[in-house]
């Protein structure tokens, strides 16, 4: 048996978002992690696996175990970048399938809005990169879609229409941090960051935490909540340095998406809703194209006409995702919980209705990274 | 009055990897090519696609052309400031292999993706010298 069909999401959360001076990032974890537990229906002690990043502390599960008094006999803090929360739950699988925990927390939290507005990171220098100013990571998503309108004659128009798709989501979701609408003319007309990318082409830099708390399909029946079943996960990589990405327009989602859907029996046509990580307007142009929902290059007339918008043929990033609800600079974890949301049937005026089965779609670092989730409402 | 040049970000190469900038000071890029296979990347202690190891330092031709680029209307990094608006590069060099450097001499709205382009090398002060790319 598949590691995947011997589990269950059973409870999922987001802590206060958006401008949090009145707590650390611990503290939005725990707060996150006292409301996925009751969410479930669980006490927090039966938690017995925690899987975690950080970019505050470097012994992230450590220093967040002591904080909210845990004690797991299994901690994981693997960090593939933004996407690694969707590559925490395939491993949370593995750990219950095998036997070395049965209640797995993946928890995040960080207040990059409140120390300062801008990306908080532990990355390290590039020695080859770092002496030339390139406004990380703006600059390298800059590049790759510089090049994605040379091969494809990408527009800006184009890029502009993702984010006012997901400005139009965040309208119907009470906690999204931008809700008044935009126009493609707001987004060309924003100031220039780093070409082709304008500052409305950028994600935002919010606080915020989040946690999902995966179990065994036996004891999510028991719990609170409608399980939501993992149908397929995939990881895969393909560079560090955004010099050693092969191709430029093509992301590790190329990999990870078929593999994920092959695993589901499931393919892009049958998905009722897609979150995935738009960190720049850019990407959710490559995703789309690399998951497989267009063919490659035509990603940009894709999101023409508000497809991908409320009411439009795709719904894509339906709390308004990283460019208008929340980026507290690893976004992979808030695309799942709304994700698991939506096949709830809980998202009330975004509701997609009836939805059945959607894909989570996480990238880390420059597009280096990628990992693909499968869900499905669980009977 | 502090040095510009001093204010930019300095690499901390270790090992094998000062070999590309101690070709930077001599007037070259400095690359790894694998005695194996005989492709060409950045200095490591093993090539990336075929795993011999000790791949022999060797100096690349500095021409290349541009593969990819992005006009920076903000400084990215201190010292940057004053050199507003200025171009990030993604070089891909005849050897096959791409860095990223800076592109300059150019008028930053001159800059077009698949234009030549040759090294120079830009003294960063203190023994550090670093490629760039201009039109060749």
């Amino acid at each position: 048996m598949n590691a995947l069909d011997r589990v269950a999401i059973a409870g999922a959360a987001e802590s206060d978002l958006g401008r949090c001076p009145h707590l650390s990032p611990l503290g939005l974890m725990a707060q996150a992690t006292l409301r996925a537990a009751a969410d479930a229906g669980l006490s927090p002690g039966e938690i017995d696996g925690v899987f975690t990043v950080s970019q505050y502390h470097a012994a992230s599960s450590l220093s967040f175990c002591e904080y909210v008094g845990l004690r797991p006999r299994y901690h994981e803090t693997t960090n593939i970048g933004g996407c690694s929360f969707v590559a925490h739950l395939r491993h949370a699988a593995g750990a219950i399938a095998a036997g070395m925990c049965e209640t797995a927390l993946i928890v995040y939290g960080s207040t990059q809005r409140s120390d300062g507005g801008r990306l908080v990171t532990k990355s390290e220098v590039q020695t080859y990169e770092v002496p030339y100013g390139a406004i990380f990571p703006i600059s390298q998503f800059a590049l790759i879609a510089q090049r994605h309108m040379h091969e494809y004659g990408t527009t800006a128009e184009q890029l502009a229409e993702v984010a006012v798709a997901h400005r139009a989501w965040a309208g119907m979701t009470p906690n999204a941090y931008e809700r008044d609408p935009i126009t493609i003319e707001d987004v060309l007309a924003s100031p220039l960051v780093s070409s082709p990318l304008h500052r409305l082409d950028c994600c935002l830099v919010t606080d915020g935490g989040a946690a999902v708390i995966l179990t065994t399909r036996e004891r999510a029946q028991s719990l609170a909540q409608t399980p939501v079943h993992v149908l397929g996960a995939a990881e895969g990589f393909t560079h560090r340095n955004i010099a050693a990405m092969e191709h430029l327009t093509v992301s590790a989602a190329a990999v990870t998406g078929p593999a994920a859907f092959a695993e589901a029996g499931l393919g892009p046509a049958e998905m009722d809703f897609v979150q995935l990580y738009d960190a720049f307007t850019i990407t959710p142009i490559v995703i789309l194209e690399d998951l497989g929902f267009c063919d490659k290059g035509d990603g940009g007339s894709f999101v023409e006409g508000g497809r991908t918008a409320p009411g439009g043929a795709l719904a894509v990033n339906t709390t308004g995702g990283g460019l208008s609800h929340c980026h507290p600079g690893m976004l992979s974890l808030f695309l799942l919980v709304e994700a698991i949301r939506q096949l709830r049937h809980d998202c009330g005026a975004r509701q997609v209705p009836g939805a059945e089965v959607g894909v989570v779609h996480g990238l880390g670092g420059t597009f280096a990274a990628a990992a693909t989730a499968v869900l499905a409402r669980g009977g | 009055m502090s040095d510009r040049r001093r204010d930019k970000p300095r690499p901390e190469p270790r090992g094998e990897e000062r070999h590309f900038f101690e070709a930077a000071a001599g007037g070259h890029v400095g690359l790894n090519r694998c005695r194996a296979c005989g492709r060409f990347f950045l200095p490591r202690a093993v090539c990336p696609f075929c795993w011999t190891a000790e791949p022999e330092p060797v100096l690349a031709c500095g021409r290349g052309s541009v593969y990819s680029f992005t006009v920076c209307h903000r400084a990215g990094a201190p010292g940057f400031e004053a050199d507003l608006p200025y171009v990030v590069g993604l070089i891909e060099l005849e050897e096959g292999v791409r860095l990223v450097a800076n592109i300059v001499s150019v008028d930053a709205e001159a800059v077009l993706i698949g234009m030549p382009v040759e090294a120079v090398f830009e003294d960063r002060s203190d023994g550090l010298f670093v490629p760039q790319f201009t039109p060749a």
